[in-house]
């Protein structure tokens, strides 16, 4: 054999290595999506008949709609206050030097190692003993702590690319530290700020772990509801709406993008 | 006196950590004039600047802008404007609203504010511009806004920190003169900061060279060009050879040097050594250098090392064993020609307006 | 910049938050030392008996599972990340590194439950995997994959490729191509390039992808809960249990005590090596 069909051999060879890994990694979706399809309550491949009935079903299945309702409650809170402490921590850590900044900053990173059911149990007990265990105050907090670290890197992207000679600048032309942080911090930072936003919504929306422990009945959200209904059926609703999921996901996630380049973002998950 | 000082430095000292950037500065700027900073990066011209424009505090010293002292007083409380070296132009804003922003912020009358940032955008050429967007403009415009938002707050003193530098060659050139023309036009006290030693020759009314936290010289580019005061300001204005020598003797308004072999004389004037038998350092230009034949009395000897040939003239390079390489810059093509590369050649010129100065032993 | 205190304020919503984060910790901690009351969701005095308990073989076998799941999970994500990881930063076709991004990286924000359920699907009984195998022929009874170590590790790796991906590929974007280049001048073949080069110089991110996805999946929950279903259990999923089906959160606290200790033993190995190489590449 010529060493020249030698390359071209590996060279394909390298090419189905890679497309295959990408098969395993969109297949469940795929599969997923095809299952949601299926008239039948019992998985078969392919399916013997189509129907959207499992979408209606998944839609208006009460479990659902007041998971989605509590999701959306706590993922508006969660997120905002999370991108407030986010944005005016990071700005303290990146513009001044201060004791205890160090500790800090690792304390409000460290839920990107700490396992979630740790955290979970955590606020689930803390709450216990303060007697807030049923509300959503505990939900909000925890997801807060989980979504932190990661508007906080949002945040510190967007502060690094700010120029501070535009600062410098406003300050020359006789703006005053708090005019400086109206007209030209926040207008600037405001793609990074609602990127990072984005990215504490989804995350938040989606969490599971630490939600399983620390909500109840009353404040259940959709994954929580998702995963008691597995426990419990089987039939294709479950599908339909993780169908729904994958595709709404995929579409903020292309506005997330649009705001601050995913890229970006995630060339620094890296860290520490 | 105090009337015609726009901005005064007494005693300025600034150290980060165990540098000290800026060591015991005063200065002091006339109103009305173009005076630059020049030096290479790191000797603490920008810092100065900074000082100045009170983004950085002194650890000593006072800085006086007009009669008022500003040492404590926060940047956007002080009296200047700036343009920065990449022009800091806001992007959420229009050009218009960029130079709107210090008035503004000053809280002029809208219809003043109005009228005065169309003067300025006259001033600056841009009459017109005042909707576009910064990312729309050329660097060369962007440049122009950056200075009609500096100068339409009527500052006392505007702050230029390398703001020539983001721009191609042509346009520097080109910047320059329109720098100069609308510095004298609106009549602002200028201080520049930059690296270019032509720069600052063509721009400036008085230069301070910098190196190392000091002023080592504050003089007129001519002066600064013909006299330096001392090696450093000799060998960083304008292309110049320094060659090791010796003083051997001091008589009449003459002294006499060794520079390897040859013995050359130079007006007691322009020699800051004084003892017979000092190492020096003798600084010549390279356009006053000629060749000639080696065996010329008291021509300096080497080897014809390279051309180099840069259109408007040619630069010969000497190899001359230990007084290192010598650069002669001449007009005549002919040169190439009559002294090929690896001829011995002797180097001869009017050294009337050389430079000696003292050579540490080390060195 | 000190004359702006009101900077200061700045930092009071995080010191809130980070108090709030200690204090859930702190209950941990406290709860470890309490008597369980069985039945009851009230904890007793101070004891070490929660501690002692651990002495059990059931719980050490747990932890050992634990570990060898994040091991195959960090192996074969680490594998199959790389290539990925590769063709993302070093493709020459924008649409290719735009396919290969986004396909690695959105399955970060389907959220556990989403992906694990989509894994019942392809590997359950009646799933894709045994319809696509019966219905050709090449099997004549179905492959049991569900309640395996082999169906969870499957689905731990695709839930861990995402931030394999991420920092193996922000590795590989910081070599110089021009390395790669001298390699190949230098009549390297690009299999050598590979392994000489490129492969060497992003040591440091495999070593802190393989890490952090061992930290990880140590901590997974959904995917053991639901795939293992029980037969195949981690530590998230005894603490579960200990709380929910016994109420016994003392234990549950020891549990998840032990749990960070082992995040921690793992972040002070990564520190180590990656100092390590960087004391190597200097050299």
């Amino acid at each position: 054999m010529s060493s020249g069909i030698r390359w071209r051999m590996a060279r394909w060879l390298g090419i189905a290595f890679v497309v295959a890994i990408l098969v395993y990694l969109t297949l469940p979706a795929v599969v997923v999506m095809i299952a949601a399809f299926n008239e039948k309550a019992i998985l078969s491949f392919p399916p013997e008949s189509y129907s959207v009935k499992w979408f209606v079903n998944a839609v208006t299945y009460p479990d659902f709609q007041k998971g989605f309702v509590n999701a959306v409650i706590v993922m508006l809170w969660a997120s905002t206050i999370a991108v407030v402490v986010g944005a005016t921590f990071a700005f303290a850590v990146d513009r001044f030097r201060f004791r205890g900044k160090a500790l800090l900053e690792a304390i409000l990173m460290s839920p990107l190692v700490v396992p979630k059911f740790t955290i979970g149990l955590g606020f689930l007990i803390l709450a216990a003993q303060v007697d807030m265990s049923r509300g959503f105050t505990v939900v909000v907090v925890t997801h807060v702590v989980l979504v932190l670290p990661f508007v906080m890197r949002c945040v510190y992207v967007s502060l690094r690319n700010l120029d501070r000679d535009m600062e410098r600048a406003a300050e020359a032309l006789g703006a005053s530290p708090l005019m400086v942080l109206i007209k030209i911090d926040l207008p600037l930072l405001l793609p990074g700020l609602f990127g990072g936003w984005m990215f504490a919504a989804i995350l938040s929306f989606n969490e599971f772990t630490a939600t399983l422990f620390v909500t109840g009945a009353r404040t259940e959200t959709l994954p929580v509801a998702m995963y008691n209904y597995v426990r419990e059926f089987v039939d294709p609703t479950m599908a339909a709406i993780s169908t729904i999921f994958i595709v709404l996901t995929a579409l903020l996630l292309i506005v997330a993008d649009r705001f601050l380049g995913l890229g970006k973002v995630l060339a620094i998950e890296e860290g520490r | 006196m105090a009337d015609d000082i726009a901005v005064r430095l007494d005693r300025v000292t600034k150290r980060f950590g165990s540098v000290t950037a800026v060591s015991e500065v005063s200065l002091q700027v006339r109103r009305g004039e173009f005076l630059t900073l020049l030096g290479p990066s790191g000797c603490g011209k920008t810092t100065l600047l900074n000082l100045v424009a009170g983004f950085l505090e002194p650890d000593q010293g006072e800085v006086y802008i007009g009669e008022t002292r500003v040492t404590q007083v926060p940047p956007f409380q002080r009296d200047f404007g700036m343009v920065f070296q990449n022009y800091a132009l806001f992007p959420h804003m229009d050009v218009f609203e960029n130079i709107a922003f210090g008035l503004r912020m000053r809280k002029v009358p809208k219809g003043e504010i109005q009228s005065r940032v169309e003067e300025a955008l006259d001033i600056v050429r841009l009459g017109g511009y005042g909707a576009r967007h910064a990312r729309e403009l050329s660097g060369g415009q962007q440049q122009r806004v950056a200075l009609a938002r500096a100068i339409v707050i009527r500052p006392q003193v505007l702050l230029l920190d390398e703001p020539l530098s983001a721009l191609d060659k042509n346009l520097r050139a080109r910047m320059q003169v329109e720098l100069k023309e609308i510095q004298r036009r609106v009549g602002i006290t200028t201080i520049f900061v930059t690296h270019d030693q032509g720069e600052a020759l063509s721009l400036s009314d008085r230069i301070a060279v910098i190196s190392e936290g000091k002023i080592q010289q504050l003089s007129s580019p001519d002066e600064a060009y013909r006299n330096p005061e001392n090696s450093f300001v000799a060998s960083f204005i304008g292309d110049i050879n320094r060659i090791p020598a010796r003083l051997v003797e001091v008589s009449g308004d003459e002294v006499a040097i060794a520079v390897g072999e040859a013995r050359i004389r130079v007006p007691k004037a322009r020699c800051h050594a004084s003892r017979a038998g000092d190492p020096v350092w003798l600084f010549v230009r390279p356009e006053v250098l000629e060749p000639v034949p080696e065996d010329t009395e008291n021509a300096i000897l080497g080897t014809i090392y390279a051309h180099v040939y840069q259109g408007a003239h040619i630069e010969i390079h000497v190899e001359a064993g230990a007084l290192g390489t010598i650069h002669l810059r001449t007009r005549d093509d002919g040169v190439m020609a009559r002294w090929p590369v690896g001829a011995r050649v002797g180097l001869v010129g009017d050294l009337g307006g050389a430079m000696v100065f003292p050579r540490d032993s080390r060195d | 910049m000190k004359r702006q205190p009101f900077f200061y304020w700045f930092t009071v919503p995080a010191v809130v938050l980070a108090l709030a984060f200690l204090a859930s910790m702190g209950a941990i901690i406290q709860y470890s030392f309490r008597k369980h009351i069985p039945g009851s969701l009230d904890v007793g005095p101070v004891t070490l008996e929660n501690f002692e308990r651990l002495a059990h073989p059931l719980y050490f076998s747990v932890y050992l599972d634990t570990l060898l799941l994040s091991l195959y999970t960090s192996v074969f994500t680490l594998v199959l990340g790389y290539p990925l990881a590769y063709v993302m930063v070093r493709a020459r076709s924008r649409w290719i590194k735009s396919t290969v991004l986004i396909v690695s990286i959105v399955p970060l924000f389907t959220g556990e439950i989403v992906r694990t359920y989509a894994w019942l699907n392809v590997l359950g009984h009646n799933g894709f995997i045994n319809s696509l195998l019966l219905g050709t022929g090449l099997l004549d009874r179905p492959l049991q994959m569900m309640f395996t170590p082999f169906g969870v590790t499957v689905a731990l790796v695709h839930f861990s490729m995402p931030i394999m991906v991420v920092i193996l590929a922000a590795a590989i974007s910081h070599i110089d191509t021009d390395y790669e280049k001298a390699a190949a001048s230098l009549s390297a073949n690009p299999i050598k390039v590979f392994w000489k080069v490129t492969l060497p110089l992003s040591t440091p991110g495999i070593v802190s992808g393989f890490v952090t996805i061992f930290a990880w999946t140590l901590s997974a929950f959904a995917t053991p809960q639901l795939i293992g279903g029980g037969k195949v259990n981690m530590v998230s999923n005894i603490v579960y249990q200990l709380g929910f089906a016994s109420f016994n959160f003392p234990f549950a606290a020891v549990l998840s005590l032990l749990a960070v200790m082992l995040t921690i033993v793992l972040l002070l190995v990564i520190y180590a090596s990656t100092r390590r190489l960087e004391k190597m590449s200097l050299h």
